[in-house]
C-alpha cells in the first residue's frame, strides 16, 4: 500500500531537517516507537509497536538511508520483522522539504508491505490506519518543531 | 502456545485491579466469541486473562423509574434480542442484536465485548448511536460515562483505557411512540455488514418527524451519525425527496474501505438504499399506532 502525506511547519528547512535527522526526536514523534539506535553512517534499528485492536505487533526495524540531498530529500528503506514471528513490514520512504512562506512543507510517501498478523487485515483498512498514526506523528513533529529550540533535546 | 494465567474475580474492583497488576499482557474475557477464536488462530497471546462471567452485576438488565435502561456487558447478543423490554426506540439495540453473527455466537458474545472489540462493520455501534446510548466504564479511578458516539473512536479503537472494562450499556428512554429499526446487507447470513442503517424515529400526529438519530455502521472507522443530515428530515414528513435528500448529505460524511466484502463505491451506492428501507419499515411498524 502507498501511503502519502504533506503537512506545514512553521519552522525554516534547515531546523526541520536537522530533526528529522535527529534520531531522539523521531524516538519521541513516531507513534509507537520507543528505541533508535545508529548502527552506522547510514543505517539504524529500531523498535516499533504497531496497535490493531487486540493485536500488538512489535516490530524489530532496520533502516537504511539509501539517498540524502540535506535539507531537502531523503529515501530510505525499512525492513522488519515481529520477533519469532511469522510478521514482516518493508517499505520504502520517502520525504521532501521545501521552503514555503510560513516554514517548511514536509511531503512524504511510503510504500509499504505487510505479511503475518496484521497482514489478516485488509489493505483498505490498514491505510486507514496507517494515516490516522501519520496524523498523530505530524502533530507531534509539529508541535517539536515550532517550541522554542532549547525545548528540544 | 504460551498458558495464560486465568483470574474469575468476583468483583468488577477485583477485575479492574487484576488487570492493571497484570499491565500489556492482561486482557478481560468475557463471552470470548472473538477472543477465543484470535486466540486459537495465535493471533492474540494474552498472559493474563480476566474473566469477567462471575461478576454478576454484569449480568443484569433493568430498567430506572426514569425509563433509563441498563443492559450489563455481560448480556448475550441473544438475551438482549429477546428482551421483551426493549420496545419502542429502543428497540434498535434489541434488532441489531437479533441479527449479529449466527446463533452460537449470539449465545456466547456480550455486547460489552463486540463493542469493546468495536469491530467497524459490528451491529451493536450503529444501533448504539441511533438509541442515543451512554457506555459504563469501570477503571482504577472507578466509574466513568462517555456517550456512544464518543466512544468508537475508529478502527478497532475505543474510549477505553488500559486497566478499563465497559461495565454497562445505558440506554434513554426514546420519545412516547418512537420506533427503532435496524436494515443491515451482508453478503451471505451470518456476516459482518457490508453496511447497515440503525433508526429512532418519531413522528407526531399530524405525520411530521419529532425526533430522529440515524446512524451508519460499516462505511468507516466507527459509526456515522450527521445531524445536519438528520435536520433535512426532522420537522417535516418524511417524504422519499426528504429522505433521498438526507442520504445525499449523510453520505459525504461516508469513509468505506475497499475490502473482501465489497468496494468502497458499492458501499456508497448501498447505503441510501438501506436508509429508504430503514425509514420504510420503521413507517410501516408505526402504521397500526397512527
Amino acid at each position: 500500500m502507498r501511503i502519502e502525506q504533506s503537512f506545514t511547519v512553521g519552522a525554516p528547512p534547515d531546523r526541520v531537517w536537522s530533526l528529522i535527522r535527529d534520531p531522539q526526536v523521531m524516538v519521541g514523534c513516531v507513534p509507537g516507537c520507543d528505541g533508535i539506535e545508529q548502527i552506522d553512517e547510514t543505517s539504524y534499528t529500531a523498535q516499533v509497536t504497531v496497535s490493531v485492536g487486540p493485536i500488538k505487533a512489535r516490530f524489530n526495524l532496520v533502516i537504511e538511508i539509501t539517498e540524502e540531498q540535506a535539507p531537502t530529500f531523503i529515501r530510505t528503506e525499512s525492513r522488519g520483522e515481529e520477533g519469532s514471528r511469522a510478521s514482516m513490514v518493508k517499505s520504502v520512504n520517502e520525504m521532501r522539504l521545501a521552503p514555503v512562506d510560513d516554514g517548511t512543507e514536509v511531503s512524504y510517501s511510503a510504500d509499504v508491505e505487510i505479511s503475518g498478523r496484521l497482514g489478516r487485515y485488509g489493505a483498505g483498512m490498514m491505510k486507514k490506519i496507517a494515516t490516522k498514526l501519520a496524523g498523530k506523528f505530524e502533530e507531534s513533529f509539529r508541535t517539536l518543531a515550532e517550541a522554542p529550540e532549547e525545548v528540544v533535546g | 502456545m504460551m498458558a495464560a494465567t486465568f483470574h474469575k474475580p468476583a468483583t468488577v474492583d477485583d477485575a479492574v485491579r487484576v488487570l492493571t497488576d497484570a499491565g500489556e499482557g492482561g486482557r478481560p474475557i468475557s463471552g470470548g466469541a472473538t477472543l477465543v477464536a484470535m486466540m486459537n488462530a495465535k493471533l492474540v497471546e494474552p498472559d493474563v486473562l480476566v474473566s469477567l462471567s462471575a461478576i454478576a452485576e454484569l449480568k443484569d438488565f433493568g430498567r430506572a423509574p426514569d425509563g433509563t435502561v441498563r443492559i450489563g456487558a455481560m448480556r448475550r447478543h441473544r438475551e438482549t434480542a429477546f428482551e421483551s423490554d426493549l420496545a419502542g426506540g429502543q428497540a434498535v439495540v434489541a434488532k441489531a442484536a437479533s441479527q449479529i453473527a449466527n446463533p452460537p455466537v449470539r449465545n456466547m458474545g456480550t455486547i460489552g465485548g463486540s463493542i469493546s472489540f468495536a469491530d467497524p462493520a459490528a451491529d451493536y455501534p450503529p444501533a448504539l448511536v441511533a438509541a442515543d446510548a451512554t457506555i459504563e466504564i469501570a477503571g482504577p479511578d472507578g466509574r466513568r460515562f462517555v456517550p456512544a458516539e464518543e466512544f468508537f473512536l475508529g478502527w478497532y479503537e475505543t474510549a477505553v483505557e488500559p486497566g478499563e472494562i465497559v461495565t454497562a450499556v445505558l440506554l434513554p428512554p426514546a420519545p412516547d411512540r418512537a420506533v427503532g429499526h435496524y436494515e443491515k446487507l451482508c453478503r451471505v447470513a451470518g456476516d459482518f455488514a457490508l453496511a447497515s442503517v440503525a433508526l429512532v424515529l418519531a413522528l407526531d400526529g399530524a405525520g411530521t418527524v419529532t425526533h430522529l438519530r440515524l446512524a451508519v455502521g460499516g462505511c468507516g472507522g466507527g459509526p456515522v451519525r450527521c445531524p445536519e443530515a438528520e435536520a433535512l428530515v426532522v420537522g417535516a414528513v418524511p417524504s422519499a425527496e426528504r429522505i433521498a435528500a438526507l442520504a445525499e448529505r449523510l453520505v459525504e460524511d461516508l469513509d468505506p474501505v475497499d475490502d473482501s466484502r465489497g468496494s468502497a463505491e458499492y458501499r456508497l451506492q448501498i447505503v441510501p438504499r438501506l436508509i429508504a428501507k430503514a425509514f420504510e419499515e420503521a413507517l410501516t411498524e408505526m402504521e397500526p399506532a397512527r
